[in-house]
C-alpha cells in the first residue's frame, strides 16, 4: 500500500494524470474490451460471458505447453498485458523472467537464459526484434531447459514458413485499441489521479486523437499529457 | 512498484518478478567471473610474474657453459608460437646441473626472428653468467630482467576478478533492499575519492562545469564550445555517400541497359524512389556542409561559469567570414528532456520552456577585416530552474545562435551553459 | 488484516524550505493491533515525474530494525537533516522534481507499506508551457 499527500496551501500541484508513473506498463492494469481487468488470476475461462480474460489467456498458455504470443500493433497494450499476466503465471508456481528488446536486430542478454529451469517462464517483449537465428537459439535454449516462453509481437508467430517449430508460437490473444477502451482508460486515469481537476475531454475528442495516432495508446497518452499541462498552465 | 534494472543494456532489458531468482542468477555470473578470473590470474602471476621477480631478486649467481641452443616452436589452434631455449651446464657446490631454459618467464612470441636474434647473443661452448634458484638448484636462467608479459598479461584476468568481485559486493550490499536503500548505495559508489567535495558529488543531479572551465577565452574568461555538431554531419555525410553510391551503381546498370536496347523497365521504375531519397540526402548533407564550410564557427565567450539565477553576465560573440546577414540573434534557452521506455521503444522528448532573445542585429555584412563582434550583458531569469541531469530527465540551459543569411542556408548553433542553484547571481548561502 | 498506517508530520507544519535549512520531521506507525516489524526505513529524497521514466536519489536515509533495542516503534521517530543546495523542487512542463519524506514499513508478515509527504525545496516558479508542441528528438 502506498500513498502520497500534499496538503492544501503547499504549492505542489498534483502530477499530470498522464505522467509516465501512471501510464507505464505495470502501473496501469490491462483492461479487456468488456472492461474486465487483466491482472486477475482468479476465475477460469468461461466464467465471464464474452471474450477472453487474463485467466483464460493463462489457461491457453499452459494448454499450449507453456508457449504462446500476444500479438498487436504499436501502443495497443501488449507490454501492459504481459505485465498483467505475470502475477497469474507466478501464482502457478513458475518464476517469470521479463526480457524487453528494443532495437531491430537486437540480441538478448545472455543472463536472461542463465539457469533456465522447468519452472521458469521467459516473457519476451518485442520478439520480432530478434532475427531468425536468434529466435531459433532462444527457442532451443528454452526447449532444452523445459522452460516456458510467452512473447509479444506485431504479427502472428505461428507462421509455418518460420524456420523451426521452436521459433513458432501460437497466438493466445490479439490486442487492439478501440475508442471505447481508450475512453475508459482516460476516464480512469482522470478519476484516480486528477479527481478535482477541471480538465475535461469528451469521448469524441479521445476517439479523434486515437485515430490520428493510428490507434497507438502510447501516443494518445503523450498527447493528452501535453494537453493537460497546457490546460492547467 | 519500483523496478530493478540489473542488466542495463540498450538492446535488451531483463528483469524478473522473482527478485531472488534474478539476483541469484546475477550472483552466479559474478561468482563465475571471480573464480575463472582468479584461476587465470593465479596461473599467470604464479608462472610468470612471480618467477621473474624471484629471478631478479632471489636467484644466486653462477657460471654456465652453453651446450646447445634452439628455437622451440609450438603449434596450437592453427598458429605457431616460438620461444628461445638454451641448454647449459653449471655447478652448485659439488653438484653439476644441466638444464634447458632461457629466462624466468618462458613467454612465447609469434616472431621467430626475434627468438633467433636473442639466441645469437650466445655461442655454444662459451661461458656466461647464470642465476639459479637457491630453493631448487636445478632451475636456472641465463637472462634476467622484466618482460612486458609478466606485468601486462595479468591485467586482463585481474579485470575479470575486479568486475566479478565488485558485482558480488554490490549484490551483497543491495540484496533485499528497498529502492531508496539501493539508490543510496549506488550514490555512495559514485563518490569521487579524489575530490569528495566537488559540487557534482554532493549533488549528483547537477552537471559538471568542466567543459566550460577548461576552455579559457581570449576576451572573456571562458570560451564555450558548440554542442557537438560534428558527429551529426559526419554521420549524415556517410549515409549520403553510401546510399548514393549504391543507388548510383543501379542507375548506371539501368542506363547501360537502356542504351543497349535491353532496358529493364521494372528496375527503372523501382529505382525512382531510391533516387528521390538519395537526392534528399544530398540536399540535407549539402546544406549542412555549406553551413559548416561556408560559415565559420561562431566564437562565444562568457564571463563566468557556472551561472546563477538572477545573475548578470557578460557575453562576447564573434562571427568571422564574408557573409551577408538578414538577421543574427543570440537567445538564452532552457530545454527539458524526458526519456521514456515504453514497450519496445525508447524515446526522448524535448520541451523548450525558456527562450529569451538577448542579442539581435539586422541587415549587415561581415568580411575578414570586419567580422561581427559584439560584447553585451544578459541576465539569467530570477528563480529560474537550475541545470539538472539524471538518468532519464534533464533541464539544460544553452545559448542559441541563429543566423539568417542572404543567398546562403540559415544556421543555428547551440552552446551549453550550466546554471547552478542560487539567487541574485550567487549560490545559496 | 488491516495494513498499518504511517503518519509523517513536519515540525511546525512547515513544508517549504530553502537549501541549507534544517528539516525536522516525525513519523509513526498507526496500528490497532500489535505488529511485528522486520524493518522501518525513512528517507528524505527526490524523484522525477512527468513524461520521462522516473529517477530518484536519496539525501538522508535511516533504517530501523528490531535489533535497535532503544527503539520503541509505538512512539514517533524523528529525523533531522540539513537539506542540500539541489536539485530544487521543480514543476516543469515534461520534467518535474519532487522532494518528499518517504517511510517504508516492512512487517514480519504481510506486504510492506509506504507513505510519503511532499515538501518544497527552493522557490522555482512553475514552468510555462510554450508552443509549439514538444518535438521528438530521437528513437533510440
Amino acid at each position: 500500500m502506498s500513498r502520497a499527500t500534499s496538503p492544501a496551501g503547499l504549492s505542489i500541484r498534483p502530477l499530470n494524470p498522464f505522467s509516465s508513473r501512471y501510464v507505464r506498463p505495470g502501473a496501469i492494469e490491462y483492461r479487456f474490451d468488456d472492461g474486465s481487468a487483466g491482472g486477475s488470476h482468479e476465475g477460469r475461462a468461461g466464467d465471464r460471458a464474452g471474450g477472453p480474460d487474463a485467466a483464460s489467456i493463462v489457461d491457453s498458455f499452459y494448454a499450449a505447453g507453456r508457449r504462446g504470443a500476444v500479438v498487436g500493433p504499436h501502443g495497443s497494450g501488449k507490454t501492459t498485458l504481459l505485465e498483467s499476466l505475470a502475477p497469474a503465471v507466478a501464482a502457478r508456481g513458475d518464476e517469470v523472467r521479463l526480457l524487453t528488446l528494443r532495437d531491430a536486430g537486437a540480441g538478448f542478454p545472455r543472463i536472461a537464459l542463465l539457469r533456465l529451469t522447468r519452472s521458469t517462464v521467459l516473457f519476451v517483449d518485442g520478439y520480432e526484434q530478434l532475427g531468425w537465428w536468434r529466435r531459433l537459439r532462444l527457442g532451443r535454449a528454452v526447449a532444452r531447459a523445459g522452460a516456458g516462453l510467452l512473447a509479444t509481437a506485431h504479427a502472428p508467430l505461428s507462421d509455418i514458413t518460420l524456420s523451426h517449430k521452436s521459433a513458432r508460437l501460437p497466438t493466445l490473444y490479439t490486442t487492439a485499441t478501440s475508442p471505447a477502451s481508450a475512453a475508459r482508460l482516460v476516464r480512469r486515469l482522470l478519476d484516480e489521479h486528477a479527481p478535482a481537476s477541471a480538465f475535461a475531454i469528451d469521448d469524441e475528442e479521445i476517439a479523434r486523437r486515437l485515430a490520428a495516432h493510428g490507434g497507438d495508446m502510447r501516443e494518445l497518452f503523450f498527447g493528452l499529457y501535453d494537453l493537460y499541462e497546457s490546460h492547467r498552465s | 512498484m519500483p523496478r530493478f534494472r540489473f542488466f542495463s543494456k540498450k538492446r535488451g532489458e531483463h528483469r524478473t518478478t522473482s527478485e531472488v531468482g534474478a539476483r541469484a542468477a546475477l550472483g552466479v555470473s559474478f561468482a563465475v567471473l571471480v573464480v575463472v578470473g582468479g584461476y587465470i590470474l593465479a596461473q599467470v602471476v604464479g608462472r610468470v610474474t612471480i618467477s621473474e621477480w624471484r629471478a631478479n631478486h632471489e636467484f644466486a649467481a653462477a657460471e654456465a657453459v652453453v651446450l646447445d641452443k634452439q628455437v622451440i616452436a609450438s603449434t596450437e589452434e592453427g598458429y605457431t608460437k616460438y620461444r628461445p631455449e638454451l641448454k647449459f651446464r653449471y655447478s652448485v657446490g659439488e653438484k653439476e646441473h644441466t638444464v634447458l631454459g632461457y629466462d624466468a618467464a618462458g613467454v612465447y612470441t609469434t616472431d621467430r626472428e626475434d627468438c633467433e636474434e636473442l639466441l645469437a647473443e650466445f655461442e655454444v661452448g662459451e661461458k656466461y653468467p647464470c642465476w639459479y634458484d637457491p630453493q631448487n638448484a636445478g632451475r636456472a636462467v641465463l637472462v634476467r630482467g622484466y618482460s612486458w608479459a609478466a606485468w601486462v598479461v595479468p591485467l586482463l584476468p585481474a579485470a575479470f576478478v575486479a568486475v566479478g568481485f565488485g558485482g558480488l559486493t554490490y549484490l551483497f550490499l543491495t540484496w533485499g533492499k528497498s529502492a531508496e536503500h539501493r539508490a543510496l548505495i549506488q550514490q555512495a559508489t559514485n563518490l569521487d575519492i579524489f575530490d569528495p567535495h566537488a559540487p557534482r558529488r554532493r549533488d549528483p543531479a547537477l552537471p559538471p562545469t568542466d567543459d566550460g572551465t577548461n576552455s579559457p577565452g581570449t576576451t572573456l574568461k571562458f570560451r564555450i564550445p558548440p554542442s557537438a555538431p560534428g558527429w551529426d554531419l559526419m554521420f549524415l555525410s556517410a549515409v549520403c555517400v553510401g546510399w548514393n553510391t549504391l543507388v548510383g551503381w543501379f542507375l548506371y546498370r539501368v542506363l547501360v541497359g537502356h542504351l543497349g536496347s535491353r532496358g529493364d523497365y521494372v528496375l527503372t521504375i523501382g529505382i525512382v524512389p531510391f533516387v528521390g531519397v538519395g537526392g534528399y540526402l544530398l540536399y540535407r548533407a549539402g546544406k549542412q556542409l555549406l553551413i559548416a564550410g561556408g560559415v565559420s564557427p561562431t566564437v562565444v565567450e562568457i564571463s563566468s561559469n557556472p551561472l546563477y539565477p538572477g545573475g548578470n553576465y557578460e557575453l562576447f560573440v564573434r562571427q568571422p567570414g564574408r557573409l551577408s546577414f538578414s538577421r543574427f540573434t543570440v537567445a538564452l534557452a532552457c530545454d527539458e528532456e524526458a526519456t521514456f521506455r515504453q514497450g519496445t521503444n525508447s524515446r526522448t522528448h524535448c520541451e523548450r520552456v525558456v527562450e529569451n532573445e538577448i542579442f539581435r542585429r539586422d541587415a549587415f555584412v561581415t568580411d575578414r577585416q570586419d567580422p561581427l563582434s559584439a560584447r553585451f550583458t544578459f541576465r539569467v531569469p530570477d528563480g529560474a530552474m537550475h541545470s539538472f541531469q539524471s538518468e532519464h530527465n534533464a533541464v539544460k540551459w544553452k545559448l542559441v545562435v541563429r543566423g539568417v543569411l542572404n543567398h546562403w542556408p540559415d544556421f543555428e548553433r547551440s552552446y551549453s551553459l550550466v546554471v547552478y542553484p542560487g539567487r541574485n547571481g550567487a549560490p545559496h548561502a | 488484516m488491516i495494513a498499518p498506517g504511517i503518519t509523517i508530520l513536519f515540525e511546525g507544519g512547515r513544508r517549504t524550505f530553502e537549501p541549507g535549512d534544517l528539516l525536522t520531521a516525525e513519523y509513526r506507525i498507526d496500528s490497532l493491533v500489535p505488529i511485528e516489524i522486520k524493518a522501518l526505513e525513512a528517507s528524505v529524497m527526490w524523484y522525477t515525474a512527468g513524461k520521462g521514466d522516473e529517477d530518484l536519489a536519496v539525501h538522508h536515509f535511516v533504517r530501523h530494525t528490531p535489533d535497535d533495542s532503544l527503539l520503541d516503534f509505538r512512539r514517533p521517530q524523528s529525523l533531522r537533516t540539513i537539506l542540500p543546495i539541489g536539485p530544487l523542487s521543480y514543476d516543469g512542463a515534461i520534467v518535474k522534481v519532487r522532494w518528499c519524506v518517504r517511510v517504508r514499513l516492512f512487517p514480519l508478515r504481510g506486504r510492506e507499506s509506504v507513505s510519503e509527504e511532499l515538501f518544497q525545496l527552493g522557490r522555482v516558479p512553475q514552468a510555462v508551457v510554450r508552443t509549439p508542441p514538444p518535438v521528438v528528438l530521437e528513437d533510440a
